[in-house]
């Protein structure tokens, strides 16, 4: 019995960029490269950064909406099998190459089958960041909220009445609401009826893609509130990706800083937050607005834009924008480095700084 | 209290299909000139409708239905103001981009994609500093017909000359017709009788119907090859383009110049829409939710430049958001908003330490904070529908010390005291008693 | 932890709704009714459906076989002016132009609804498959439907014409083959946008299937554009068939068909010189009588497109 629920190993996520006469492929848009990640059963791991870190698409290729390019994402598997199989991987032997592919096939979610997939759909699900566009205009909620159930075809439609009126309580909602349609409801509530389609087949694992950014703030503390609440009663996973430090601060466990598709430092949420290591975490620790008029903070401004992911800076993604770069940080990438506990960070000059 | 613009009593309703959206409850909002007055509150507060309200720009179907908006303009009066809800449209072009100016949330929506940055930057000076480009072109030309010897050059550059004169005459003319309408319009400002109504009305008609241009002018401008003479006039806005962009610490001028927007990122994008408001140095820089769809360490790039150009470039901003964090890093007076009202109107610091309305204090605890506890705490219910808004005070349906009075009757301003104000019955209940 | 999480939200006051699809139904309808113009339309269209529904009683037919075979006196060839026996005229060869317009209303019909409607199904299903799947099916699709828009029209039109034969027939089908571009053109478009939304994703990640996607989210929330343009279509369609006719492509003479009609009164249409005015009643009404029916569903297809505009519905 393991508790690790997911396992990330070498993840990448390329989109093509086709130019030229002959619309050739020319050149990656690298989104999501080269990540390791695990996640454990019931926690919730924030996912931050800025636009164009790949997040929201590391977040989406995990549930198989989008196909990852390469990599290994192995759900809920038994860790010795994992290791095994990454060993085989690492090691790169010929003869070991229909093994591999025939064990993938069988533990490897980037490798199921059609019918696998729509198997582990019921055990992910995912809550959109605007709430309108979430949820289709021309359906009355009561359908919304029902239809994984009945994609799924695992209850007939007296269970699916019952679930339906389970879950549509927990999340606040009443009977009044069944049989109305998106556009008769305000914002907090419209993402209370996206929560509960989520929660409707009982999964282990939401993706969380900036659930409350779209909302006012009072209504986003009842969402907040809501989904912490939903989480302790449920055992439930969560992998929550925003931009907005405070609210992930609030509501995760752990939390991994993106940067231009890379992971660049994870942790404990208090440890970063308060022991951040990595120049990047300090300057958007540093950026953040606090509602504090009195707070002194020194704010360290990076220079410079956001850079393109079709054409990310060689080495060290960060350098360019980074007071401590040198020469190193110009030419290798830096490797995960564990500086205590669970924290770790991708710095070349972590220690110095 | 030395005002820059002030509202007083402002209603604004928006005429729909689905009813009268009655957006703005009786605002009253004051701001002193060298001051970032910051506007805050959730969607639907009328933050925006305000201040569109305030520089008459209100999208149709909405309509001011009644109260004052008095701007007090330097070198005029500042004791009496000037109330702007009334008056021609022209009149407000005027001021719009000159005295005042405004920047909006989506930068790339608020730039033209097929025209030049530089292009768009000097549209401001076309239409505002007109005059002064003109000189300044005169000037140009008169200095090289003297240095070189070239006969036909010089000839042209003579002709060219002449014509900007001309031009310059024109614009001059224009400009004592519209001093002379001002003045009557400022004069009969109090009066409120039939004729003065009436003669208003048709003072401010004729302001629109004045042209700047008198007609042989607008012949010239037309003729091909003889219209040449305007591209002097082109080369001093590039001039005086490059040097603003340089004053606000745009890498790159030459190169951004010739730019077209979709090749900029969303930060400079927001940085050269500030510019264009800057091109005329207006008094009051009116800024609507500028950095809220902006990644955070770029919206502290920008939030830093504007806080800069406080000390140099413009002395008084109204800065709109929802974000209490950055209306605590860079205003120093704010008003909150709620549903169409103004709640509590205080110093910064004194909002956030002391809050009086039940709304502030209730928004200030939901945010969630550095130090943190377990729950966030949260305003029960929902912001209300403004065609059908709650009776009386319009927050009571939400607010945890709502009485009687509250539902019946809208409650008064109450001054806390110099600085500070709320509107609440709470508090004006035990003034009254 | 459940009354915390109720306790937070104002519930609605209004109860429960019983019947939302058709509340929503009822909304669309008033709206539909305020509009002058759309009431105009509605009973411009009204009056042809009874008309054609009435024909056997406003038009009796003579011998009993064919309705569609106008009847004549005769075979003389000019025209008469309006009588009593024939209320509208003759036509040459002496065929009551009243009789040709009533039955003709049922043609007119016929000949619009059944090419539009098999234009939209064409239409549909290419465009949707096209919009939905994109990439390699997209662009063949594309190509295809490309293809189908450089064909000359009126060449087809005379080469099926050879091959099938003339009459109504031949018609019908040469505007189903060329008629479904401009929907697979719309819908794919709709298509497009839609394919990002959220709730797309949403629906994918649930599991469902293709077909489902298509059935319940795609197609219900983009159609609206495509159904407005087939309103005012079916109008325009019968213009075009009155044309194709008119061209001698279509039916015999003495058929009740207007376009039929029309194009029997060919030769006649200006009058000898001195009364060029001779033969007004071959042009007037069969052209008065089509111009109506396409301005009917013109104004059908406009108050249509007001009551669904999106953009309109709900602010």
């Amino acid at each position: 019995m393991n508790d690790t629920l997911i396992d990330i190993r070498g993840l990448k996520k390329y989109y093509p960029v086709k130019g030229g006469l002959f619309r050739k492929h020319v050149a990656d848009v690298k989104a999501v490269d080269d990540i390791n990640l695990s996640i454990k059963k019931g926690e919730c791991l924030g996912l931050v950064g800025e636009s164009g870190c790949g997040k929201t698409t590391l977040g989406k290729t995990l549930l198989n909406i989008h196909k990852a390019t390469e990599g290994r994402i192995y759900f809920d598997q038994d860790k010795n099998e994992v290791d095994e199989l990454e060993k085989m991987i690492a090691a790169g032997n010929a003869e070991d190459t229909s093994k591999i592919k025939k064990t993938r096939t069988r533990i490897d979610m980037t490798q199921y089958s059609k019918k696998a997939i729509s198997e582990i759909r019921r055990r992910m699900q995912i809550v959109f960041q605007d709430p309108t566009d979430s949820l289709d205009p021309r359906m009355l909620v009561k359908k919304i909220v029902a239809e994984p159930l009945e994609c799924q075809k695992l209850l007939n439609s007296e269970e699916i009445q019952v679930r339906l009126h389970q879950i549509m309580e927990t999340v606040g909602l009443s009977k009044q609401h069944y049989n109305r349609y998106p556009h008769e409801f305000s914002g907090g509530q419209r993402q209370r009826i996206a929560v509960a389609r989520a929660l409707t087949t009982h999964p282990d694992l939401i993706l969380m893609d900036e659930p409350t950014s779209a909302l006012d703030v009072s209504v986003q503390s009842q969402i907040l509130n809501l989904l912490k609440g939903l989480q302790k009663q449920f055992n439930l996973t969560y992998i929550f990706v925003t931009h907005h430090l405070l609210v992930v601060k609030f509501i995760s466990d752990r939390i991994a800083v993106m940067y231009l598709g890379k992971i660049v430092e994870i942790g404990e949420t208090k440890t970063v937050f308060e022991n951040a290591k990595h120049p990047y975490t300090k300057a958007l620790l540093s950026a953040i607005p606090v509602p504090d008029p009195e707070s002194e903070k020194e704010r360290i401004v990076l220079e410079g834009d956001v850079p393109n992911p079709i054409d990310p800076p060689s080495g060290c993604r960060f350098h360019p924008r980074c007071q401590y770069a040198t020469d190193i940080c110009k030419k290798e990438l830096p490797v995960m480095e564990n500086v205590g506990g669970d924290h770790s960070v991708a710095c070349h000059r972590w220690k110095e700084i | 209290m030395d005002k820059l613009i002030e509202t007083k009593d402002l209603y604004t309703n928006f005429y729909t299909y689905e009813g009268t959206v009655k957006a703005l409850n009786g605002v009253s909002i004051a701001m002193k000139p060298g001051e970032t007055y910051g506007l805050v509150g959730e969607s639907g507060c009328g933050k925006s409708v305000s201040v569109r309200s305030m520089m008459r720009i209100v999208q149709s179907p909405g309509k001011i239905e009644s109260g004052q908006i008095n701007l007090f303009m330097s070198d005029k009066e500042r004791k009496k103001g000037i109330d702007i809800v009334k008056r021609s449209e022209t009149f407000m072009q005027s001021i719009r981009g000159n005295s005042i100016s405004m920047i909006f949330q989506e930068a790339s929506s608020s730039l033209n994609p097929v025209l030049k940055i530089g292009d768009q930057i000097g549209e401001s000076f076309i239409f505002h500093r007109h005059e002064e480009m003109v000189k300044e072109s005169i000037e140009a030309l008169a200095e090289r017909t003297d240095k070189s010897g070239n006969g036909f050059a010089n000839f042209f550059r003579k002709i060219s000359i002449a014509l900007l004169k001309n031009e310059l005459k024109s614009i001059e003319e224009y400009d004592i017709k519209v001093a002379e309408i001002d003045k009557e319009l400022l004069g009969l400002e109090e009066n409120d009788d039939e004729a003065s109504i009436s003669r208003k009305r048709s003072l401010n008609a004729r302001r629109d119907r004045c042209k700047e241009y008198n007609f042989g002018i607008q012949v010239l401008r037309r003729i091909p090859i003889v219209k040449h003479y305007q591209s002097q006039i082109k080369k001093a806005i590039r001039r005086n383009v490059l040097i603003l962009l340089t004053d606000l610490g745009i890498p790159n001028p030459n190169n951004i110049i010739d730019r077209y927007p979709h090749e900029l990122s969303g930060g400079m994008q927001q940085r050269i829409v500030i510019a264009i408001a800057l091109a005329c140095h207006p008094e009051l820089l009116i800024a609507d939710e500028p950095t809220s769809n902006l990644d955070v360490t770029i919206q502290a790039q920008i939030l830093d430049m504007i806080k800069d150009l406080k000390k140099t470039k413009i002395s008084s901003v109204l800065f709109i958001t929802h974000d209490l964090g950055v209306i605590a890093e860079v205003c120093d007076r704010v008003s909150v908003m709620y549903a169409g009202d103004v709640c509590e109107t205080a110093p910064v610091k004194d909002l956030f330490k002391n809050p009086y309305h039940p709304y502030t204090k209730g928004l200030l605890n939901s945010v969630p904070k550095v130090v943190q506890g377990e729950k966030l705490e949260t305003i029960p219910g929902i912001v209300p529908n403004l065609v059908t808004p709650p009776s009386g005070c319009r927050f009571h349906p939400r607010c945890p010390h709502a009485m009687e009075i509250c539902k019946t009757e809208k409650p008064e301003i109450f001054q806390i005291d110099d600085e500070h104000s709320t509107s609440c019955h709470l508090y004006s209940q035990k003034d009254k008693k | 932890m459940k009354t915390d999480l109720r306790s937070d939200e104002t519930t609605l006051t209004e109860d429960i709704k019983a019947h939302p699809r058709l509340d929503e139904f009822i909304f669309s309808v008033k709206r539909f009714l305020k509009n002058p113009l759309s009431i105009i339309g509605l009973t411009i269209i009204l009056f042809f459906a009874l008309v054609a529904i009435f024909a056997p009683i406003l038009a009796p037919p003579w011998k009993g076989d064919d309705p569609f075979q106008i009847p004549h006196q005769g075979w003389t060839q000019e025209p008469q002016p309006p009588s009593l026996d024939n209320p509208l005229g003759t036509m040459p060869e002496q065929y009551d132009i009243f009789y040709g317009l009533v039955w003709g209303t049922r043609n007119a019909f016929k000949i619009g609804f059944v090419i539009v409607f098999f234009n939209l199904i064409i239409g549909l299903t290419l465009g949707t498959i096209a919009g939905y799947f994109g990439g390699l099916i997209d662009e063949i699709i594309m190509r295809i439907t490309d293809l189908f828009y450089a064909l000359p029209f009126l060449v087809i039109a005379m080469a099926l014409v050879v091959v099938i034969g003339r009459g109504l027939e031949s018609i019908i089908i040469v505007y189903v083959i060329l008629g479904w571009r401009q929907y697979a053109r719309i819908i794919r478009a709709e298509i497009l946008v839609l394919r990002d939304k959220d709730y797309i994703q949403a629906s994918k990640a649930s599991g469902a299937s293709h077909f489902r996607i298509i059935m319940t989210h795609v197609l219900p929330n983009s159609v609206y554009s495509v159904l407005i343009v087939a309103s005012m279509s079916v109008g325009t369609t019968i213009l075009g068939a009155a044309a194709l006719s008119f061209l001698g492509l279509g039916s015999d003479i003495g058929y009740a068909d207007w376009g039929a009609i029309v194009s029997t009164c060919r030769n006649y249409i200006v009058g000898p010189p001195g009364n060029r005015l001779q033969y007004w009643f071959l042009v007037f009404t069969p052209g008065f009588v089509i111009s109506l029916f396409v301005l009917g569903w013109n104004l059908l297809g406009d108050a249509v497109r007001d009551v669904f505009d999106p953009k309109m519905r709900r602010k």
